[in-house]
């Protein structure tokens, strides 16, 4: 009996983490970075002040963690990438999973980060090494052929991200009604895998 | 010297001036955003006169809005002009190659997503309506007459455009010398008209496993 319990008890755990990140995010967005205080974030997470504490050492620790969690969506050693060797399949799995943290969920809103965050030596080299990742993605799709080879591969992942992370102006497609969050999903991750194509491969015209 | 000349000559320098004040305001909203801006650093690095500038603007939320609309305006004259008697996908790839080549090639007009009290502002947000209708339009009519991919919305084609134009990464990555200005709008302009063509036929089976 004792694993089972362990278990659970680690998963609530994570699940109370992951809410205590997308709190905090959704307030750095709403608010400002220099705004948010622990106690707002424990306020929005539905926790005590103290329980923050058992998470976190500080503020500053707290709203680093909540974007570098969003850098780990992007990561490209994730267990649902097992056993695909295509790059753009690849590529592929891990852009609907960016858009659907991205996307599907209205409470997991932010921006890109506030400068404090997006300059620290942390994240800075977190992004360099996600970006170096799917830039070899691309590469590795060039040489076989699956993504075009006109592409630089630096400017075809930073297209990616321009496009996954402008949540606060596509969210603006779901609010006013245009397309359901499925649909937006769904389509955003067409358009950047055509992108990545090349035009013989898919027969235009 | 007649009125008129005069008068033209003064219209000039009154549109050259305020041209300089949306420049300066530009860069510091770029520098240090918008809440840290203030009339007077607009004017000191405008070179001219607080009231000079109160002449020009009433307050720095209209400086803000006049730089961004003006941003998201630009060379749409221009691009109306060189789309006339085109199928939709030459009038999409005209207006990617435009707005890529002004972002680029003049990143002194770029300016970075606008702070809150600009981003929400009626005329602001006029600017930008008036922009995606127009995006849309184009792809509106690529669908119907077949060049274009029906399973993108064309709204959805307007924002993911407006997205990457808007995105000031890219200018980091050419400023860290990981790309040049060519190679960026190369891709780009790829990138932007072949993501809404229309696909034949999957060759990526395994990604829906």
């Amino acid at each position: 009996m004792k694993k089972p319990t362990e278990s659970l008890r680690n998963r609530q755990k994570q699940q109370r983490r992951e809410a205590i990140l997308a709190a905090a995010r959704a307030l750095v967005t709403e608010i400002g970075y220099d705004a948010v205080t622990l106690e707002m974030i424990a306020e929005r997470a539905e926790l005590t002040k103290p329980t923050l504490y058992a998470y976190f050492e500080n503020r500053d620790d707290l709203i680093l963690a909540a974007y570098l969690r969003v850098l780990e969506n992007s990561a490209t050693t994730r267990a649902d990438l097992e056993g695909i060797s295509s790059p753009l399949a690849r590529l592929s799995i891990i852009v609907r999973r960016v858009l659907e943290a991205n996307f599907s969920d209205p409470d997991s809103m932010y921006a890109w980060p506030p400068n404090p965050i997006a300059n620290h030596p942390l994240f800075v080299t977190e992004l360099q090494t996600i970006r170096n990742d799917l830039e070899s993605l691309v590469r590795q799709g060039q040489a076989l052929g699956e993504i075009a080879s006109d592409l630089d591969p630096a400017v075809a992942i930073q297209c990616y991200f321009s496009v996954a992370g402008n949540y606060l102006t596509l969210r603006r497609l779901i609010d006013g009604g245009v397309v359901d969050a499925p649909t937006l999903i769904e389509q955003l991750h067409r358009f950047i895998l055509q992108s990545l194509q090349p035009p013989a491969a898919r027969g235009t015209l | 010297m007649s009125k008129a000349t005069k008068d033209g000559l003064r219209s000039r320098q009154r549109l050259a001036r305020e041209s300089a004040i949306l420049d300066a305001a530009r860069q510091i909203l770029m520098e240090s955003g918008f809440e840290a801006m203030t009339m007077e650093l607009v004017a000191d690095r405008a070179m001219i006169t607080k009231p000079t500038l109160y002449a020009y603007f009433p307050n720095k939320l209209e400086i803000g809005v006049a730089c961004m609309v003006r941003t998201v305006r630009r060379a749409d004259g221009e691009a109306l002009l060189a789309e006339e008697g085109l199928s939709p996908v030459d009038r999409w790839a005209v207006r990617v190659r435009m707005r890529l080549e002004d972002k680029f090639r003049s990143p002194e007009i770029t300016v970075a997503r606008p702070d809150e009290p600009i981003r929400t502002h009626p005329e602001f947000r006029q600017a930008l309506n008036e922009l995606t209708e127009h995006l849309a339009s184009i792809v509106s009519d690529g669908r119907q007459a077949g060049e274009m991919d029906t399973g993108i919305a064309s709204k959805v084609a307007a924002f993911v455009f407006i997205s990457v134009v808007a995105n000031v990464g890219f200018e980091q990555l050419i400023a860290d010398g990981r790309t040049t200005t060519e190679d960026t709008l190369r891709t780009l302009t790829a990138q932007l008209t072949r993501g809404i063509q229309p696909r034949a036929h999957q060759h990526h089976n395994e990604e829906t496993d």
